[in-house]
């Protein structure tokens, strides 16, 4: 329990960070600390292959693209730092939130704990391959689909800047 | 998912891969995109009958294959429009992007699993950011980064509920869910809670009044093509069509809308909508701006009945669905035109474009009769379904409010007709002219179906909505 309050807390620290940060490539640092941290959460709760995902593809692979990214992108710097001073209240609007969520969510939510399905979170009896290509072909053409969008949004921006 | 709907993802998928490539060709991109939209269009109308029998819950089919037909007709209106209305810049990247959305679109509704719903609702969101922020003009980048915010906000409530539903049912597929509901229906309680905190997420993802903030700087500062294609479908994909499913499982939970207090809050903030729309629509200058006002009290419409979710409310959503999908796409076209002819949008800057846009005025009345409910046309029969299931089931006073708003309707599109289209020709459009052929084709498809949809309604009935309230039933 410990282990996934300081992971958690750890994830809320490096969320803020990123969209705080002055300037994108510390931003981009951040979001990949948050995801090294997410894969913590991820191994902790026994999904090794999800953990294992998340730190190559968004640890990993989506890192180089943001830093890559933003080094291309000078122009975002200015933005960046306009977008920082917006959110100088950002921490403690989040701790009122923390705060009130703490005290409420729990009569709310507690019926439904107390409901859950006996198996909720239990690992499958399937092997990764399976569940990957089986019961989850639909999601796999989505990531693809946001992969492509990603993409292009991304030489939108760049293509953008070239016109300018 | 169907197998027939993996094509309507993978193929427009793939032509956008290509179109990508064709970034400098004028032609090229418009051309391949407008092919595989027009397949699309024509393969969702064959296989809509296949599709009938294979529900995963209550007429989950029905709709998926109805708003399947729906997003390929706008989407290939829109990108006819687009080639010949849109920037010559970068129209590879522009037609991937509308390839791309309607793929994610098409995901959406075919979708039998919150999960996969999920994913792609967010492969429209991304979208749909760049397509509004496309030529990077300062109000439309507004309007993206606003759009962003409150969807990003939607989108983690979403990705909570989807959990709790984990947590509570061991699954998130509608078959699951199906069947947690059946051997639950004594406490529904916890279902409540978690499909109440999934509406919400919708309906800040359809922009319904609290939450609409995002729309009218969107809709008018994004190029035409995309606004008619935000206002005609994407948010009727990831707001509308989405809170409908839900919709239906609250009623199935509390056997109807009398114990269902999360369907009773959702039909009030569709209330809230369509009166606050046609209020706020009443003082707009500009027409796209009016048009976005219009567009929240339509979808008011739909989500008040949709979360009466009887079978006749259910059918009026439906049928209103496709309706505003048309008479929408329609007004922002013209407006399109209007731009492009006049270079303004502005109600009070011009008057008397009847004489010298002929065509593009006929087609902007038909759909703003239809928008108003004016019979004979297809809106008519819509507004008429959700204000008889309002007041069949005892809701005398929001069926009347309903009422009263497409009175208020009709009295800003008659404004707006006055301002802009009637009278004498202003001295500043003396030289205006039709756009040619490519701007008014898809005015002229969507005002033959208005009017058709509206005199032939006994075969829409008997094709399309019956199959659907049969199910229901």
């Amino acid at each position: 329990m410990s282990l996934h309050l300081f992971l958690v807390t750890g994830m809320v620290i490096c969320s803020l960070a990123a969209v705080m940060a002055k300037r994108t490539i510390h931003a981009a640092i951040f979001l990949a600390l948050l995801s090294i941290l997410l894969a913590g959460v991820m191994f902790a709760a026994n999904a090794p292959w999800a953990g294992v995902f998340e730190l190559s593809v968004c640890a990993g692979l989506i890192t180089v693209l943001f830093a890559s990214a933003a080094s291309m992108v000078g122009r975002g710097e200015s933005y960046a730092k306009r977008e920082a001073k917006i959110f100088r209240w950002l921490p403690l609007a989040l701790l009122v939130f923390g705060i009130m969520v703490w005290w409420t969510a729990g009569p709310i939510f507690a019926p439904l704990f107390n409901a859950a399905a006996p198996n909720a979170g239990a690992p499958a009896l399937m092997s990764v391959g399976d569940i990957i290509w089986k019961l989850r072909m639909p999601d796999l053409l989505g990531q693809l689909c946001i992969f492509v969008a990603g993409v292009l949004t991304v030489r939108t921006i760049l293509g953008e800047g070239k016109d300018e | 998912m169907l197998m027939s709907a993996a094509f309507f993802i993978v193929i427009p998928l793939a032509a956008a891969a290509v179109c990508a490539f064709f970034n400098k060709k004028q032609t090229a991109p418009a051309v391949l995109a407008n092919i595989v939209l027009a397949c699309g269009l024509l393969l969702s109308l064959t296989t809509f009958s296949d599709n009938l029998g294979q529900d995963w819950f209550y007429g989950q089919a029905v709709l998926s294959s109805f708003m399947t037909i729906i997003i390929y007709l706008v989407s290939s209106a829109v990108a006819f429009f687009a080639a010949f209305a849109a920037s010559t810049k970068r129209r590879g990247s522009y037609f991937a992007m509308l390839l791309v959305i309607t793929a994610g679109m098409a995901g959406v509704v075919n979708a039998a699993d919150f999960f996969t719903l999920y994913v792609y609702l967010e492969v429209v969101s991304v979208c749909s950011y760049a397509l509004i922020s496309f030529y990077n003009r300062p109000r439309s980048t507004e309007g993206a980064i606003r759009y962003f915010y409150l969807s990003s906000i939607a989108s983690a409530i979403l990705l909570f509920s989807i959990s709790l539903l984990m947590v509570y049912a061991g699954g998130t597929s509608y078959e699951v869910l199906t069947a947690k509901i059946l051997a639950t229906q004594g406490s529904p309680a916890p279902l409540n809670i978690i499909l109440g905190i999934m509406a919400l997420a919708f309906m800040i993802k359809a922009g319904l009044f609290p939450f609409h903030s995002w729309t009218p700087d969107a809709y008018e500062s994004a190029t035409s093509p995309v606004s008619a294609l935000l206002a005609g479908i994407v948010t009727k994909v990831v707001g509308t069509y989405a809170l409908m499913v839900v919709c239906m499982l609250l009623s199935i939970i509390n056997f109807g809308i009398a114990n269902n207090p999360v369907g009773r809050a959702v039909m009030w903030f569709g209330l809230a909508s369509i009166i606050f729309g046609a209020l706020n629509a009443q003082e707009q200058k500009d027409f796209k701006r009016m048009l976005a006002y219009s567009s929240i009290s339509q979808m008011g419409y739909i989500t008040i009945a949709a979360a009466l979710a009887t079978p006749l409310a259910m059918a009026g959503a439906l049928f209103h669905m496709f309706n505003h999908a048309t008479f929408k796409a329609l007004l922002f076209f013209a407006a399109g035109s209007v731009k492009r002819a006049t270079g303004s949008t502005e109600i009070d800057s011009m008057s008397g474009l009847q004489a010298k846009m002929p065509y593009t005025a006929g087609a902007a009345t038909v759909a703003m009769l239809s928008t108003a409910g004016v019979p004979p046309f297809s809106g008519f029969w819509s507004k008429l379904f959700i204000i008889a299931a309002l007041w069949q089931a005892g809701f005398y006073g929001m069926a009347a409010a309903a009422l009263f708003a497409s009175v208020l309707t009709l009295a800003y599109f008659l404004k707006l007709q006055r301002g802009m289209f009637f009278g004498k020709p202003s001295d500043n459009i003396k030289d205006v002219r039709e756009r040619g052929a490519g701007f008014l084709i898809p005015c002229f498809v969507f005002a033959f179906i208005i009017i058709a949809a509206g005199l032939y309604f006994p075969f829409i009935y008997d094709n399309f909505l019956s199959p659907f309230i049969r199910v229901l039933q």
